[in-house]
């Protein structure tokens, strides 16, 4: 038998059990589909870290403190060791510029000194000043990609929640994609009471021996407050690399383990699609036997059927996923094909979940299956 | 064509064991037309399995054109069942999702020749058989003649050598039965294809040139 006549055939069969087979390919492809959104956003904002991470340089030290009570000025002392530091917070808020909302987009509190650490570029405008942060200014500075997306321009304002902000100034992104609204650090933590109490960061870029600076400044912080020792956490660059590459690897587990579970739902659904089509179709066996089919063209055409089963799940998943990313901004091709890659591959042994019954409906007796039926 | 030398088949029903055929022998000659009658459970059906190699007997010999049929492995009982023997059931035993044509194609498909040839080849078949204008119906809109005709068609797609059929008139009214027993008779006259009938209707029988009759296992005396 030709291979050609073993897809054809089971084409026919897959389509005389119309909603049996939607119904397999359905739950198949939204495993696929919710795996691969998944995987992709969380690689997606995890290459994201990385790389603004790693376009600072490698003299960097970060140290995140989670403690209302260790406030900025409780921290400045800092500033007397490292003339290059700023403080941050950050979180997601929903934005709107002329009756246009933008969901989901980083505002970031900031010092003045936030411009030299991170080596920003300011294309129109001014950056924040002192004075801003003095005095709790309604003032921010927005990113070029969302200047092209919305056009913004200095002097005017757009609302942050219910707050009106207006823009002083446009700057350059580091990473195409990087959407983000810089404001000043004592404006942020009046905005935004609950997400200012989480953390507070402090970037400091140093020429000194990241690694010896790192024990320095816990000995430091620990001296001063003694009892919130567990309240911050100091990184240099690398190890924070690391840590996020660490816990990349352990979500991709995770959104995995997730994906493979609903897979091995539809591979169980595939294998008692094939079971009961077996059983069905008993005679059917018996009658293609008895004309002249042996028993591999049994097998291969039950196997095929399975297999075109997962193929026809993987590619829908496929579409709908590049499809619906597609559409959100600051699409990433190459992590879309790299988590669709991921979870397709775990799909591959699902074309093999027919194995079993198409064995069981080679060795059907013709006789027996003819007269039985 | 086909010698058959004492066949036995035994059926092992939970302890006990039934004996379908008791020594069997038969001789058929090329281009023979035999009808092989006897009473429901006579063991007749069982006998044309075994003729039909989808069965294997318990014991006896059974020669093929010469080759001896307990030797060849499945794969080789496929290859001789596909292009050596056509089947006729009394159930027609179409395959329902599939169009007369497609059904009738089938055997071709397994013999691994191309889509546009054994398209052509089905429907001179079926146009033998007096349904070139029914090829895109499927069983359920033919009526029991016709389905008979597309098994018929269906068995002489790879021009085989033998026909065996199984009560082929068993689910048809007179005209039909009629109609299917000429087309079987001009394949036997015309184009010298071996035929064996098995049949419990003595009009069925009195078509062929030859009639056996197997009661408990065995053929009766004389034969």
């Amino acid at each position: 038998m030709r291979a050609s006549d073993y897809i054809y055939l089971a084409k026919k069969d897959l389509r005389s059990f119309k909603l049996r087979s939607s119904l397999i390919i359905t739950v198949l492809a939204i495993g696929i589909f919710s795996s691969t959104l998944n995987l992709y956003h969380t690689s997606k904002r995890q290459d994201e870290l990385i790389s603004s991470f790693s376009a600072l340089g490698s003299q960097i030290i970060s140290i995140w403190i989670q403690d209302e009570g260790i406030s900025l000025s409780r921290l400045s002392f800092l500033s007397s060791y490292f003339p290059t530091i700023s403080y941050e917070a950050s979180c997601q808020k929903d934005i709107k510029y002329l009756r246009r909302l933008k969901n989901g987009v980083s505002i970031i509190g900031v010092t003045p000194s936030y411009k030299n650490v991170h080596s920003l570029s300011i294309k129109k405008g001014r950056f924040i000043l002192p004075c801003d942060l003095k005095e709790k200014r309604m003032v921010c500075l927005v990113s070029s990609g969302l200047c092209e997306e919305f056009p913004i321009r200095v002097g005017e304002k757009i609302k942050i929640l219910e707050n009106k902000v207006r823009v002083i100034g446009i700057f350059k992104e580091e990473e195409q994609g990087q959407e983000r609204i810089v404001i000043p650090l004592s404006t942020y933590q009046d905005i935004f009471l609950e997400e200012a109490k989480k953390y507070l960061q402090v970037v400091i870029l140093t020429k000194g021996n990241p690694e010896f600076l790192q024990k320095e400044i816990k000995r430091m912080l620990e001296r001063r407050f003694p009892e919130k020792k567990d309240r911050f956490d100091i990184f240099f660059q690398e190890g924070l690399l690391g840590l996020i590459k660490e816990q990349r690897f352990t979500s991709m587990l995770l959104i995995l383990g997730i994906g493979l579970a609903t897979l091995l739902l539809a591979g169980g659904g595939i294998v008692s699609l094939i079971m009961l089509s077996i059983k069905q179709r008993y005679k059917e066996i018996g009658i293609m036997r008895a004309i002249g089919a042996k028993k591999s063209d049994i097998f291969y055409l039950f196997l095929i059927e399975g297999a075109l089963l997962s193929v026809v799940g993987v590619i829908l998943a496929g579409g709908l996923s590049l499809l619906w990313l597609g559409l959100t901004p600051g699409f990433r091709l190459d992590i879309f094909l790299q988590s669709f890659l991921w979870v397709s591959s775990i799909c591959l042994p699902l074309s093999l979940c027919g194995y079993y019954p198409s064995l069981q409906a080679s060795r059907v007796s013709p006789i027996t299956a003819i007269r039985v039926a | 064509m086909i010698e058959m030398t004492n066949i036995t088949k035994v059926y092992q029903m939970g302890e006990k064991k039934v004996e379908a055929l008791r020594g069997v022998n038969l001789s058929i000659k090329e281009a023979e037309f035999v009808s092989i009658m006897g009473p429901s459970g006579s063991g007749k059906s069982t006998f044309l399995a075994i003729m039909g190699c989808l069965d294997i007997p318990t014991d006896g010999e059974y020669l093929f054109d010469k080759r001896k049929v307990s030797l060849l492995s499945d794969d080789e009982l496929s290859h001789l069942r596909n292009e050596k023997i056509g089947f006729v059931f009394q159930a027609f035993h179409l395959l329902p999702r599939m169009s007369s044509l497609e059904n009738v194609e089938l055997p071709l498909v397994y013999k691994g020749i191309h889509k546009d040839e054994r398209r052509e080849r089905a429907k001179d078949c079926l146009t033998k058989v007096g349904l070139g204008d029914r090829i895109d119906h499927s069983p359920s809109e033919l009526s029991g003649g016709e389905q008979q005709r597309t098994a018929i068609a269906r068995a002489l797609v790879n021009s085989p050598r033998l026909i065996l059929a199984d009560e082929p008139t068993g689910n048809l009214d007179s005209k039909s039965a009629e109609e299917i027993m000429e087309i079987l008779s001009n394949l036997n006259q015309e184009e010298r294809i071996t035929v064996v009938v098995v049949t419990h209707n003595p009009l069925v029988a009195e078509k062929t040139k030859k009639v056996y009759h197997l009661r408990d296992g065995r053929f009766d005396e004389g034969f």
